[in-house]
């Protein structure tokens, strides 16, 4: 299983990010491999519908769920339609170390 | 016929209600005027001019929607890629679904499309309204329809109407939204003058500003128009007629009685309002 989750850096130290659509960076962890991929997220500064932008992209990246903090109405439409699970993590103290060990 | 834009950027500065004096002021010299409000998410320009509901639209404006037939779809994803307002979302291998919330009818999927699978479904997004308020005044409102997203196409719609019957007049005057998006840009496409209504606020004055480089760029020649010029700081104003080589053509100072007739909406009721714009001549 990928599980998808924005980042403020692209290592296992980085933080949660506050936002979800607008995170500069996200993390695809692979439960099976135990690898981490960092990208770029393209639409973190668009003018609108970064939600759905974002929600493609973890469609397209073939993750089953995101770890977040929030995420707007757009994104949660998007994920939805990708049947893909949400998790929200409130604690942004959390490093992505921490969060994938406790997935 | 002249067709001038009473715009200035910041909200609540007095646009309408120069629009709407300015009119009276042009009809009762004898000018044929038509006033339109191209306001269309809060058209309010017919309240002040004492009409109490707008009924019977003369027209109705339309916009696109795509609309993909699963069966020509061939899933490729394209149309998703080329949307920039990611108004089209597609679930994995499945046909992309529509946001219409998102979604500015711009046409790019349905001709991006390289199987024909989207065609334009039409719909309904505002209607025009045509009021006579006196023998040589008439009064035309684009409205939209509440919870539209993309109101500029109602304003381009009402602009369209207003060509087919402007041969009737002498002046139509266009009073804009607030701002300096989209919807101001369609209602000051083509006029041959602006007037900008301000406030001596650092908020008039920033927003000022920003729709004087607007009409710069649009090469509309412009004027000032500065209401409540007595009350905070005139120089904020000064400062950017300067910077823009724009003329302040008419000082308002604050009168609470015009605020009072104001909010009981009948300006035609008080012909002396007029005398506000005393000394002030259309640069025709």
């Amino acid at each position: 299983m990928k599980v998808f989750i924005p980042v403020v850096s692209k290592d296992k130290s980085s933080k949660l990010s506050e936002v979800f659509g607008r995170s500069e960076f996200f993390a695809i962890y692979d439960t099976e491999t135990k690898n981490t991929e960092y990208i770029d997220n393209g639409s973190a500064q668009g003018a609108r519908g970064v939600g759905v932008s974002v929600g493609q992209l973890a469609i397209n990246s073939g993750v089953s769920k995101v770890v977040t903090r929030k995420l707007g109405p757009n994104a949660v439409n998007a994920l939805e339609s990708g049947n893909i699970e949400v998790v929200i993590q409130e604690n942004t103290d959390k490093t992505l170390e921490e969060i994938i060990q406790a997935l | 016929m002249r067709t001038i834009a009473v715009t200035g950027g910041k909200g609540g500065t007095g646009k309408s209600s120069f629009a709407v004096l300015l009119s009276l002021k042009m009809s009762l010299e004898g000018k044929k005027v038509l006033l339109v409000d191209c306001d269309v998410e809060c058209p309010n320009d017919f309240i002040l001019l004492g009409v109490k509901e707008l009924t019977d639209p003369i027209k109705e404006t339309r916009t696109f929607y795509p609309k993909i037939d699963p069966d020509k779809c061939k899933k490729c994803g394209f149309c998703v890629r080329s949307c920039n307002s990611s108004a089209l979302l597609q679930p994995l291998n499945e046909v992309p679904v529509l946001n219409k919330n998102l979604c500015s009818s711009c046409g790019v999927c349905w001709n991006v499309c390289p199987y024909g699978a989207i065609s334009k479904e039409e719909e309904m997004n505002g209607e025009i309204f045509l009021n006579n308020i006196s023998k040589n005044f008439s009064l035309v409102t684009g409205r939209s329809i509440v919870g539209i997203r993309e109101t500029s196409p109602v304003v381009e719609q009402t602009r369209k109407y207003i060509d087919t019957i402007s041969s009737d007049f002498d002046l139509v005057i266009i009073d804009t939204a607030a701002g300096t998006h989209c919807t101001v840009m369609s209602a000051l496409d083509g006029v041959d003058r602006a007037y900008s209504v301000t406030e001596p606020t650092p908020l008039g004055a920033h927003d000022l500003s920003i729709i004087l480089r607007v009409l710069r760029i649009l090469k509309i020649p412009s004027e000032i128009i500065l209401n409540r010029s007595d009350i905070g700081n005139k120089d904020l104003i000064t400062q950017i007629s300067d910077k823009y080589s724009t003329d302040i053509s008419l000082e308002i100072p604050f009168d609470r009685k015009f605020a009072e007739i104001y909010s009981r909406g009948s300006l035609i009721e008080n012909v002396e309002l007029l005398k506000m714009l005393d000394g002030f001549s259309l640069n025709l």
